[in-house]
Order: structure tokens, then sequence, then C-alpha cells
């Protein structure tokens, strides 16, 4: 069997094992349902005069830019870490599928779903909007959609690396629990910080060197809000990251979308390699 | 071509530790080749390092030194293309996700681009009716079964069974000596590991014992038998012992023991002698009440080559 149709398979067996799990169906859910609350309430909320009125993106932006990152790593790290601790690995292992297949084929897999669950909870807040009053822009939906699930894959991509890498569920709990804090609420941005706090004798320099800033740039949910940023400078975009007004190289649209392809590649490749080199 | 290839494999568990790691050797520069076309059962007690030699053929885990190969390629580089022509009933497996056990066999059928028909292997493996319920819900020996019927899709090579009898009922456990039977006819090579005896005993071209993570003999039953070197008990109920008879006896070539127990006479001697001892009683004055003979049962010459567990 070819590497390309094996690989076809396992992503095909892993969203249906989603399925069977009704782990598609919850994530779905939580996003439809949540989509279709904030646009309700959102439509309540019109003034007569309100300046433009409430539109869809803005209202659902905030929350799911937090939300992504979170189901991600909470639904997906221990997407191969319970098949090995369960003895599933054994069987599959034992068909000719090689590991990368297995550490590739469920990033795919949980990124199909993941987007599903994106674009199904964006599509069916519209008709809500509309019956509410709330204004649509077809163009940012799909924009956002596509941005957002940028976001969604960088984290579906850490959660299968963390998957693929640690030995136990709890493990990876607790792994996913540690990236999302890292990265969304910034301690991130504090580690380069406390590296020129210790390196500049235990006080910080006036002025702040500017590796300092690109390490803080190179954070996903920084890169997040600064393509955000870029493509719509007037949007909210959800994270505890301020973008800069006006941004340096590193802080544009282009290098934003380099970093989380990046991020992705990163770990991905760094957990198949790991995962190659393990035993089960 | 060898089916199997061990060289010199070393097996060692490291388990970094804050203060000083321990380290645990689970298989020595063991040494193996299983010949293409024979049925080699994998014996040795808990412990002595069985699964992690098949999870090494596997390459489930990765050996310290030596080198594996399987059907001529080596498991490091060639894993895949190994395993498309291998059948594997690991140990500890678990279910894949919430499948039933059909579509656990469809998965193998499709993952090894076979083109066997799921309801002829869950027939032959005895698995028709409970193959519609989730895998999750299966007894050991049900799971046991499907995972057998896994193993033989795409017409294998080489069957590696790692305790294939474990949990199965007496009808199970013949489906299974007569599965390996067959496949064997077919042209298959089987090794799998046990410490059922009677399977091996039954099924076996060759055998293999390990102990404490080293190779303590590798031949035919029979031959093993010969090595331990008494192969047979010859037991003579009489109507009286007579002493000059059992001295007699004593004196035959290939007795090596003789024990008198009332008028019950245990003599130990090779297979070649036992009639002889026999007419020696029939020739004496005493009449001879019952006579019974066993061999060596493979139990006890497991016993004789294994000590324990790893160290």
């Amino acid at each position: 069997m070819s590497a390309a149709s094996g690989l076809g398979l396992f992503v095909r067996e892993d969203v249906r094992d989603t399925i069977r799990e009704r782990q598609f169906q919850l994530l779905v859910g939580i996003y439809v349902l949540l989509a279709l609350l904030i646009t309700y309430t959102a439509g309540r909320s019109t003034s007569p005069g309100h300046r433009g009125g409430p539109e869809l993106i803005p209202s659902v932006l905030p929350l799911f830019a937090m939300l992504t990152p979170l189901l991600a790593l909470g639904f997906f790290a221990s997407a191969i870490v319970e098949k090995r601790t369960g003895g599933a690995l054994k069987v599959m292992l034992g068909l000719p599928i090689d590991r990368g297949t297995v550490v590739l084929g469920t990033f795919v897999g949980r990124t199909l779903v993941l987007c599903t669950a994106i674009a199904t909870a964006l599509l069916a807040a519209v008709p809500v909007a509309v019956v509410r009053g709330v204004a649509v822009d077809p163009a940012r939906l799909a924009t956002v959609a596509v941005i957002l699930a940028l976001l969604g894959v960088t984290f579906t991509a850490f959660a299968v690396a963390i998957s693929a890498v640690v030995r136990s569920a709890t493990r990876a709990t607790v792994a996913a629990f540690g990236v999302f804090v890292l990265f969304f609420f910034q301690l991130w941005t504090r580690l380069p910080y406390t590296v020129l706090y210790v390196r500049h004798g235990f006080s910080y320099p006036e002025t702040i060197p500017e590796w300092v800033d690109i390490v803080a740039a190179l954070n996903p949910v920084a890169a997040y809000t600064n393509l955000f940023a870029g493509v719509y400078p007037d949007l909210n975009s959800g994270t505890f990251v301020q973008p800069p007004a006006e941004p340096a190289v590193y802080e544009r649209p282009a290098f934003a979308l380099a970093v989380l392809v990046g991020w992705i590649v990163l770990t991905i490749g760094v957990g198949y390699r790991r995962f190659r080199a393990t035993d089960l | 071509m060898p089916a199997i290839e061990l060289h010199s494999v070393t097996k060692r568990y490291e388990r970094p530790g804050l203060f000083g790691g321990r380290s645990v050797t689970a298989l020595h520069d063991l040494d193996l080749t299983v010949r293409s076309g024979e049925i080699f059962g994998f014996l040795g007690p808990n412990g002595a390092g069985k699964s992690t030699t098949i999870d090494i053929l596997l390459d489930y885990a990765a050996p310290t030194e030596g080198t594996v190969r399987v059907l001529g390629q080596d498991v490091a580089t060639d894993s895949t293309a190994v395993r498309d022509r291998i059948g594997v009933l690991p140990d500890g497996y678990g279910p894949i996700g919430e499948r039933t056990g059909r579509e656990h066999v469809q998965f193998a059928i499709e993952a090894k681009d076979a083109a066997d028909d799921p309801d002829d292997l869950l027939e032959r493996v005895g698995m028709r009716g409970p193959d519609a319920y989730p895998v999750e819900q299966y007894s050991k020996g049900m799971a046991q079964r499907l995972m057998l019927a896994m193993a033989l899709v795409g017409e294998p090579d080489l069957l590696i069974l790692d305790e294939p009898s474990t949990g199965l009922d007496p009808n199970g456990a013949r489906t299974m000596r007569r599965i390996v039977r067959e496949e064997n006819a077919r042209g298959a090579t089987v090794f799998f590991s046990s410490h059922i005896m009677e399977q091996v005993e039954a099924v076996c071209d060759r055998i293999a014992i390990l102990d404490g993570g080293e190779l303590v003999a590798v031949d035919t039953i029979d031959a093993l038998r010969e090595s331990v070197g008494t192969t047979a008990t010859v037991t003579v109920d009489l109507s009286s012992v007579p002493t000059s008879a059992v001295d007699h006896v004593r004196s035959l070539e290939g007795v090596s023991g003789v024990k008198t127990n009332g008028t019950t006479v245990a003599v130990a001697c090779e297979n070649a002698a036992k009639a002889s001892v026999v007419a020696a009683f029939h020739d004496s004055a005493v009449d001879v009440l019952d006579v019974t003979t066993s061999e060596t049962s493979l139990e006890e010459l497991f016993e004789s080559y294994t000590r324990g567990v790893a160290q």
C-alpha cells in the first residue's frame, strides 16, 4: 500500500473514530450552540441609536479566539496517547501503517474535525443573525473563518504533538494546559523579559532590545493577533495581545503567517521524531 | 532465506531517575534464527523476555544493540514493508476506537490492501455473530479470536503470535492449533510464544527456551529430550520385587536409575531401552501386573532448563 493511500485510510478512520466516540458531535455542538447564543443576544441588544448596529463577527470573535485553542488542546491532546495506553497502537502498528502516518494522519484528521466545527458554527449563526437584525459581511465571515481555523490548526498541531510524545493521558492534559497558559496568557512574553532581567544584573535596562519583541511575536497567539490586525485593524481579535500601532517587520501579517505555519511544521516534526524513536 | 534472524540483540530498559537511574537488561546478546516454513515455539517463564523479543521483531521497541531481520528485511529501516507480509497477534493489544469486530477485520484488510472476505476470516476463528458488537465489550477469549482473524488477513508469509491461546476455551485452543497447522501447510512460517506446554508440543517443529533474557536451548522437542538425558520412565507393578531382577535391570544398557516403592518399580531409561526393561521383568520369576511408560514431559524439560525471571 502506498504511503498516500495509507495516510488517506488513516485520516478517514481517525475522523470516523471521533464520530463514533461522539467527540465530533460534541465539538460541533459546543461551537454551534455558543455561536447561536451569542448571535441571538447580540441581536437583542440592538438599539436604534447604536452606531452601525451589531455585527456577527465582532460579536462571536472574542469568545471563539479563546475557545479555539482551548478546545483543540482539550479535545485532541489525548488522541495518540490514549491509543498507546489502550493498546490500539499495537494493533495498528502490527499492520503496515508507519509511525509517521499515525502522527500526520491524526493531525490531518483532527484538523478536519476542528475546521468543520468552526465553519458549521459560523454558517449556523448566519440565519439567526439575519432574523435578529445582526449584520453579516460574507467576505469578512469567510476571512475570519480562515484565520480562526489557522489558529485552531496550530493548536491542533500542539495537541497532536503532545499526544505523540507523552506516555499517559494525565501528562497530556497537564502539558496541554501548560501550552495554553504559556501562549494564551502571555507567559511566553514574560520569558525574554526574565532572561533580560537576569542578564542585566537583576534589573531592567533603560531601552528594551528588539529581540525581546521578536520573541514575543513568535508566540502563535501573538502571530494570530498580528495577522488579524493586518487584515482587519478595526476588529478586536479576542486575545490578550495588544497589536502594535506601527508594526515592525516581524509584526506584519506575512511574518505572522510564517510563524503560525512554522509552529505547525515544528511541532508535528518534533512529535514525529520523538514518536518514531520511542518504544510502545 | 530465514524467516527471522536476530543477531546479538540486547535490550536494556533505562529508567532515568533524579538520584541515579535504574537499568534492566531484558535481553542479553540474543542470537536466534527461525527457518522459513517451520512452526517455531518460543518458550520461557514469565519475565524471561519473550514479549520483549516479539516487540523488537515487530519494531514496537528498538533493540539497544544488535540487528533484526524479518523475511530478509531489516525491521529498523523497512518496518512497513515487513508488516505488509506478516500477520501479528500482539500482547497487550486493545480495540481501535469503538469499532465492532467486523470493522476491525475490515480495517486490517484495507490497511494491507488485501482481497479477503471478512466473513470467511471471522468464520475460520469461530467469531460469526459477536462480530457485530463493539470490541470493547468482548471477553478476552473473543478478542483473542478476533486478533487471530486480523493476523490472517492477506495470507501472510509469517505469523507472529504472542501467547495466542491466552484466554481461549478448549475449543478455541483447538481452533488455534488447527489454524496454525493450516497456515503452515499453506507455506507460512509460524512463530509463537507460549508457556502452555501442550500447545507447543502439539504443533511445533522446533522450540527455543528463553530464560533470564538469554536463550538456553534451541532444538526439536525430541532432541531436547535426548539432551536432557533420561527420556522415559517405565513403571512396573509386580507381585513381589526380586532383588536379582532389579539388579539385572539396573545393569541393562540405557538404564539410568531404578527406584523401588513397595511392589512398584520405576525405571528411568532411554526410549530404546524400554522394551528390554519390560522383557527383563517378564522373564523373571515374578508376575508383572501392570506396565506404564511415559516420556519426559515438556514441563520437566522446561523446568530443567529454566531457573527464574530476568535479573
